[in-house]
């Protein structure tokens, strides 16, 4: 089996496991949501025009805090070691890891996200903008973040740490992926929008599992 | 890469010194490993015995000094690919099963997936194959480790404590399988306070140096 | 390069500095309101000539100057050395740049027509906002050079900046929001160059938080080469969305320049530049400072530290 196919298959395998590490993010996505209109209002009209912000803005952090755990529990046992001393590129296995961790994590995402921008009263053809930029963000947000948690790997109790690094390289797809969909809420085109998104995710696919592997390495102490 | 005869070194260490929390753990360390020797490295605790194996690895690279590998069939200077690393963590996750993670350990190695069962039940743990390592004992998770050395395709093996949580049997069958390959060519370096009954070549680390 | 070394002949320093102080004056003069095409010809003229002598001709002077500069820098000995030499004369140049633009801007240049005497915090806020800018592109550039060359002073070097940028990013905010409050009737708005601002300061903070949270200098060290590295393309992408979010809610921008860049009037622009420069040089000198006393930290062992010390 190829290293990337058998890395895919144990993350998926680990995940399956311990459904809560799935679980728990969405229901962090779906409960901040939530929380907006008993802080704010329940009123339509000032919800609607609060909805893609708060959305992308809850989807940003439940991304971020479930990476935390996503080199961690490999580092604690030491199969982050052998991973690491295992011959060829890192790449294609930090790649699988980043896409299993996105299918797990990221996806659920994107799938509960229209319901939440439903009850948050966006008009139903905006809901289509919404899954989409996610589709395309939320991937780009898992694997620049994970730079941030290879970094933050043998750092105990990282977590706010690795907040404060990855938040500010979150703001460019933030920008772009609530401004998409408050475009369409304008009844403006969004497609030159969501081909900026794709391009950053682009940008973050290709050269983000060299730096995520580099940054691996470096925590090990190399 | 220079063909390399049996008796010529595959490892070279030259002036190899580490500092670590503002104190020298080892300077000028230098030594020639061939084919087939074993070799232990003894010292204290906090000597840097682990510190000297991960960066024989190739994974800790704040070092001075130099350490060279020649190992024949190497596809690269670092030989990575000849290496196999078994560190004092295990490796294993605990919630997949013994077969599942050396499947995984496997793939990533080039070693061959199909002789998983014949290795674990060489540790004497036919029939673990498919449970969950939660389930086991310590002794039983290092076993499940140390059933690579049983698979073929590695020349050198750094093993960081291999004898942890082993009971007797155990540890007369694991210096058994190190001496026997050590015989068929492969460069065995370990660190244990347990001292192999062969011949076995020495590094003190800590007091007076190599 | 061959084994043995040529000398560097005197008269290739002499050369090159000249064709730096042309390429100065030459950028002045592109600044200025109506550029002097005499002086832009004849000195485009001049620059062509030294490049050809210097680069053209003799390449192999800038690649040893290159390669003999690279080694001494990246040697704790030699920096400590060089920088020790360069360190009064810089003092002395950012003092006297600072000195000259500061009373010069804030004292003598004419007052604005819209905005009066409350735009002369310019002279504070833009030297500030593109030595935090810079700041973090030397950062980057650092990163890059002990990601990839394994450089020990590139390293090093990161740990001086970032609290220096980062410093000067708040100063930027402050003046920034000083200047809002006469200009907007409010000492916040989210004006997309004042956010990038915000945002690059956190990115200071985050390779400041990094670095301070791993025990280890030189892991410290790589892990914030990284994300310096990193946060460089990050910088730049920012820069672009905020913009974009900007036009897209379409607020007000506070400018000097106005719309075509270069509408400054001359009289305010050179003790500006005169100033941004003296920042450049407080900026290498506050570096400099940090990066030798790190250096003998690092290399307290050593004995040429303890001979330095004695």
């Amino acid at each position: 089996m190829s290293v990337f196919a058998a890395t895919l298959r144990r993350e998926l395998l680990l995940g399956l496991r311990t459904p809560a590490e799935i679980i728990n993010p969405l229901f962090f996505f779906v409960v901040v949501v939530s929380l907006f209109p008993l802080a704010l209002t329940p009123s339509p009209e000032t919800l609607r025009l609060l909805a893609p912000g708060v959305v992308w803005v809850a989807a940003l952090l439940a991304v971020m805090l479930s990476l935390d755990s996503l080199f961690r529990r490999d580092e604690e046992c030491g199969a982050l070691e052998q991973l690491l001393v295992a011959p060829g590129e890192l790449y294609l296995p930090v790649l699988a890891r980043l896409c299993a961790h996105w299918l797990l994590t990221g996806l659920p995402l994107v799938l509960v996200a229209p319901l939440l921008g439903y009850m948050t009263y966006l008009p139903v053809e905006v809901l289509d903008t919404l899954w989409q930029s996610l589709l395309l963000g939320t991937p780009a947000l898992t694997v620049i973040g994970a730079i941030g948690a290879a970094l933050t790997v043998s750092v105990r109790r990282g977590g706010i740490l690795l907040a404060l690094l990855v938040l500010p390289l979150y703001v460019p797809v933030l920008v772009f992926g609530a401004g998409s969909v408050g475009r369409a809420l304008d009844g403006m085109e969004v497609s030159s929008v969501l081909a900026v998104l794709g391009a950053i995710l682009a940008l973050a696919v290709s050269l983000g599992p060299f730096a995520v592997a580099l940054g691996l390495r470096i925590s090990s102490g190399d | 890469m220079s063909p390399t005869t049996p008796t010529s070194p595959i490892l070279r260490v030259e002036q190899l010194g580490c500092e670590r929390d503002e104190r020298i753990l080892f300077r000028d360390l230098a030594f020639q490993a061939c084919a087939g020797e074993i070799w232990q490295v003894a010292g204290a605790n906090g000597t840097g015995k682990t510190t000297l194996l991960r960066i024989l690895a190739g994974l800790h690279g704040f070092h001075d000094g130099r350490v060279r590998w020649q190992v024949p069939g190497a596809r690269h200077a670092s030989a990575h690919d000849q290496i196999l690393f078994l560190g004092h963590l295990a490796g294993l996750r605990e919630e997949l099963t013994a077969q599942e993670n050396l499947r995984w350990l496997c793939a990533l190695h080039d070693q061959p997936a199909a002789m998983i069962p014949a290795a674990l039940s060489a540790v004497g743990l036919a029939g673990y194959d498919d449970a969950p390592v939660a389930t086991m004992s310590a002794g039983q998770k290092r076993r499940v480790a140390l059933a690579r050395l049983w698979l073929p395709g590695k020349a050198v093996w750094i093993l960081d404590e291999p004898f942890t949580a082993i009971d007797a049997t155990g540890v007369e069958m694991i210096e058994q399988r190190l001496r026997k390959q050590a015989a068929a060519g492969t460069l065995v370096i370990y660190t244990s306070h347990h001292r192999l009954a062969t011949d076995t070549r020495q590094i003190h680390l800590g007091g007076q140096g190599a | 390069m061959t084994e043995t070394a040529r000398p560097v002949p005197g008269h290739f320093y002499l050369w090159s500095g000249l064709g730096l102080l042309v390429a100065v004056a030459l950028y002045v003069f592109w600044q200025a309101p109506q550029p002097n095409r005499t002086v832009l010809v004849v000195g485009g003229y001049l620059l062509s000539v030294l490049f050809y002598f210097g680069a053209v001709r003799y390449p192999h002077w800038y690649w040893q100057a290159l390669v003999r500069w690279y080694h001494q820098l990246g040697s704790p000995r030699h920096f400590y050395r060089i920088s020790g030499v360069l360190l009064p004369y810089l003092v002395a140049l950012s003092g006297g740049l600072l000195l000259v633009g500061l009373i010069w801007g804030l004292a003598f240049s004419p007052p604005h027509h819209e905005q009066g005497n409350s735009y002369r915090i310019i002279y504070l806020h833009v030297p500030a906002a593109s030595g935090a800018m810079m700041g973090y592109m030397a950062m980057g550039i650092c990163g890059l050079v002990s990601l990839v060359w394994r450089m020990k002073m590139a390293e090093v070097a990161i740990k001086a900046i970032a609290p220096f940028g980062a410093t000067l990013a708040a100063v930027a905010l402050i003046t920034g929001a000083i200047w809002g409050r006469p200009t907007w009737g409010t000492y916040w708005i989210w004006d997309a160059r004042l956010t990038s601002m915000l945002i690059l300061f956190f990115m200071y903070l985050g390779v400041m938080g990094l670095q301070n949270a791993i025990a280890d200098p030189r892991q410290a060290g790589r892990a914030a080469s990284l994300l310096s590295l990193v946060g460089i393309i990050n910088v730049v992408i920012v820069r672009y969305s905020v913009d974009w979010w900007h036009s897209l809610h379409q607020g007000s921008s506070m400018s000097i320049f106005g719309a075509g860049g270069s509408q400054i009037h001359p009289s305010m622009l050179a003790p500006l530049l005169i100033s941004m420069f003296g920042t450049y040089f407080l900026f290498a000198v506050a570096v400099l400072i940090r990066t030798r006393t790190e250096v003998l930290w690092r290399e307290r062992r050593s004995r040429w530290v303890k001979e330095v010390l004695r």
